[in-house]
Parts: C-alpha cells; structure tokens; sequence
C-alpha cells in the first residue's frame, strides 16, 4: 500500500511513514482486527482442546514436571534406604538356601577348618547374624583367625604398630574370643551344643599353643590366661616377649 | 505473554529436574552397588603383606577371599599357596613342640604340596622358615 501522505510504500504493520514518519492511518485497526482474530483463535483453541481431551502445552509440561519430581523423590528414597533394601532381600535369599549354608558350616567344622569358617559365615551373613546355631562359634572363629595374625604378627618389625599396641589388641581380641565361649543365663542353648563346645575347647587349645610357641608364655600362663583380666593378659604378654627379646 | 513466560519458566524446570534425574539415578545405583559389594583383596594387597613379612594377616586375607569367591589370577593363586605354606608351618611347629607328631605330619604334608605351588615366590620359603624358627 501507498502513504497517503508522500505516497511511498509503506507496509500496513508500520505505525509511522519510514519516509516521512507520519502516522500511519491504517495501523490501529488493523492492530485491533489482529487482537480480535488472535484471541477468536485462542477461544477455538481452547474449545477443541476441551471437546477433545487434549492438554494444552502448559499442562503437558506441568505435568512432566510433577512426574520428574516423583522420580526424583522417589529414588532419592530408594537410594537412602539401599542397605535395608538390599538387606532384606539378602535375607530373603539367605533363609531360602538356609539348609546349603548349614551344610557348609557344618563341614568347616567337622574338619576344624575355623578360619574359613569364621570367614564363610562373615561372608554369608553379612548384615546381621541370621541367628542360627552356629553363630557363636562363628564369632569365635572370626576373633581366632584374628587373634592368629596379631600373635604371629609380635615379631614382626615392619608392622604397622608398636609392640605394645600390638600386644594391646591382641588382649582385646582374646578377650572378645573367650567371652564367644560362655554361656549365660539367657543365651539360646543351641549355641552350646555338643559339636560347637568341642570345638570352641579346640579353639582355645589351638590358641594356647599360638601363646607358647610364638608369644613364649609358659605353660601355667598360657592355661590360666584366660582367667586374667585384661591389664593382666598385657603385663603377662610384655613379660614374656620383652625375656625372649633378650 | 503472560503464557510464554510462564512456558520458559515450566521450561527451566523441566531441563533442572532432568539433569537431577540423572544425578538421582547415579546416587541410587552407586548406594546400591555399596549395598551389593563384597570385599576382598587384590593381588597387590597380598604381595604387600609377603613383602613387609605379616603372613598373618595374609592367611586371614586369603580366607576371606575365599569366602568371598574371588576370581583367582595365577599370581594370585601364588599367594594363596604361600598363606596356606605359613599356615601349615606355623601350626607345623606348635604340633610338634606339644609332641602332636601326627598333626604335625600332616600339616608337613601341606607344606610339601604349597611349597610346589608358590611359584615365583618360592624365594618366601626361606623367610618363612627363619622368621618362624622352624629348623629341619
């Protein structure tokens, strides 16, 4: 179209002449048409949307939103509770093949293999102890195998720790393996059977034997060491590899 | 406007709570993965305790592995063979003092089956023998 005013071209979305900068006369209405057509367009819409059950952009991208923040929370929670998850289908497997372990243990055992076993039940039931008979002979394995170590460990002098660190946990874990082995008021009797007592005295006899040959107790300490109390067992001990340093 | 605005923001949001998504996903898998994980030592752990003398300790490793069904490599197998030569040759020695002859047999017996084992740190043997004070 032509400006009334200078007669150049001028486009009908111009508010002014680009050539002589007056008004253009057509602009507002065709503005307010535009407005009229935009919002008769919005309306129609709206109305199909509505007739069909479709979702308009805003509510699908609502309702992504609301579905990205479930997930979200949802494996936020997954992942703080992990361990109890997985524990309790560990658990679920465990007592599902409850008689295979037993057998194994039972093996380990008869065939006074405590390391492995104490091992094997650390390993099997990891989270807790699944209580079955063989939970306090496999407790004691465990502080034997560790008591083992520490007692071959005392001559050693690229160890870690000092003497009497060494000698210190040693005492503790002793005294850990001892109390495995008694049975009180209100403990279950299943862990006092007749297999488990034979080789919880196994036990104590293979450690007894640790302490004479490699710790130099005598053999009246090393049969009443169990007796001793924790301050004892360490003077004791110092005693003994301090006179053997010598 | 009002509406575009609105869309931009829904917008920012969407791409915010993807990319934490992902995050969320990767916590939850690596939670579990801990939840799931055995642990045993590697070759290198064990050579290390041959190496500073706690054979101890690697007789305590070397069962725990075990228990823990760990793929065996040959170096490792090698090690093993030197824990359960330890093993045998410490108990060997207790036997023996005590005057338990046929538990000490036995466990000669095991010594003379690792020592054929231990491959290329067969050279342990002697260390092994010293720092025990185990004499022929």
């Amino acid at each position: 179209m032509k400006c009334p005013s200078c007669g150049n071209d001028l486009h009908i979305e111009d508010e002014k002449c680009p050539y002589c900068g007056k008004e253009n006369p057509y602009y507002k209405k065709h503005r307010l048409a535009m407005k009229k057509y935009q919002k008769e367009f919005n309306d129609v819409k709206e109305d199909v949307y509505r007739k069909t059950g479709r979702l308009t952009s805003l509510q699908v991208k609502a309702l992504a939103i609301a579905i990205l923040l479930l997930l979200n929370m949802g494996l936020m929670i997954l992942g703080k509770n992990a361990w109890e998850i997985h524990y309790y289908f560990e658990k679920i497997y465990v007592d599902k093949h409850n008689e295979e372990y037993l057998a194994v243990m039972e093996q380990l055992e008869s065939e006074k293999d405590y390391f492995a076993l104490g091992c094997y039940y650390g390993t099997v039931f990891r989270y807790g102890s699944y209580d079955n008979e063989y939970y306090r002979i496999c407790r004691m394995s465990h502080f034997y195998s560790q008591v083992y170590a520490e007692i071959m460990d005392l001559k050693n002098e690229n160890g870690w720790n000092t003497m009497q660190g060494k000698i210190k946990y040693l005492c503790e874990d002793i005294e850990y393996m001892y109390e495995c082995s008694v049975q009180d008021d209100y403990d279950d009797p299943m862990y006092f059977g007749e297999r488990h007592r034979a080789a919880m005295e196994d036990i104590k006899e293979e450690v007894k034997g640790l302490l004479i040959t490699y710790a130099n107790l005598t053999e009246e300490e090393a049969e009443l060491f169990a007796t001793y109390s924790n301050g004892q067992k360490q003077l004791v001990l110092e005693k003994a590899v301090a006179g053997n340093e010598e | 406007m009002k509406n575009k605005g609105n869309e931009s923001f829904l917008n920012i949001g969407i791409v915010f709570l993807s990319f934490l998504l992902v995050v969320m996903l990767l916590y939850t898998t690596y939670h579990f993965y801990q939840a799931g994980a055995v642990y045993t030592e590697s070759t290198d752990s064990l050579l290390r305790y041959i190496e500073t003398g706690e054979y101890g300790e690697l007789v305590r490793c070397m069962y725990k592995n075990e228990a823990a069904e760990a793929k065996i490599t040959t170096d490792m197998a090698e090690c093993y063979a030197v824990a359960r030569y330890y093993e045998a040759a410490s108990f060997y020695k207790v036997y023996f003092q005590n005057g338990r002859m046929e538990e000490a047999e036995k466990k000669k017996k095991i010594m003379e089956e690792q020592k054929l084992l231990m491959g290329d740190l067969a050279y342990v043997e002697e260390d092994i023998i010293e720092s025990l004070g185990l004499v022929d």
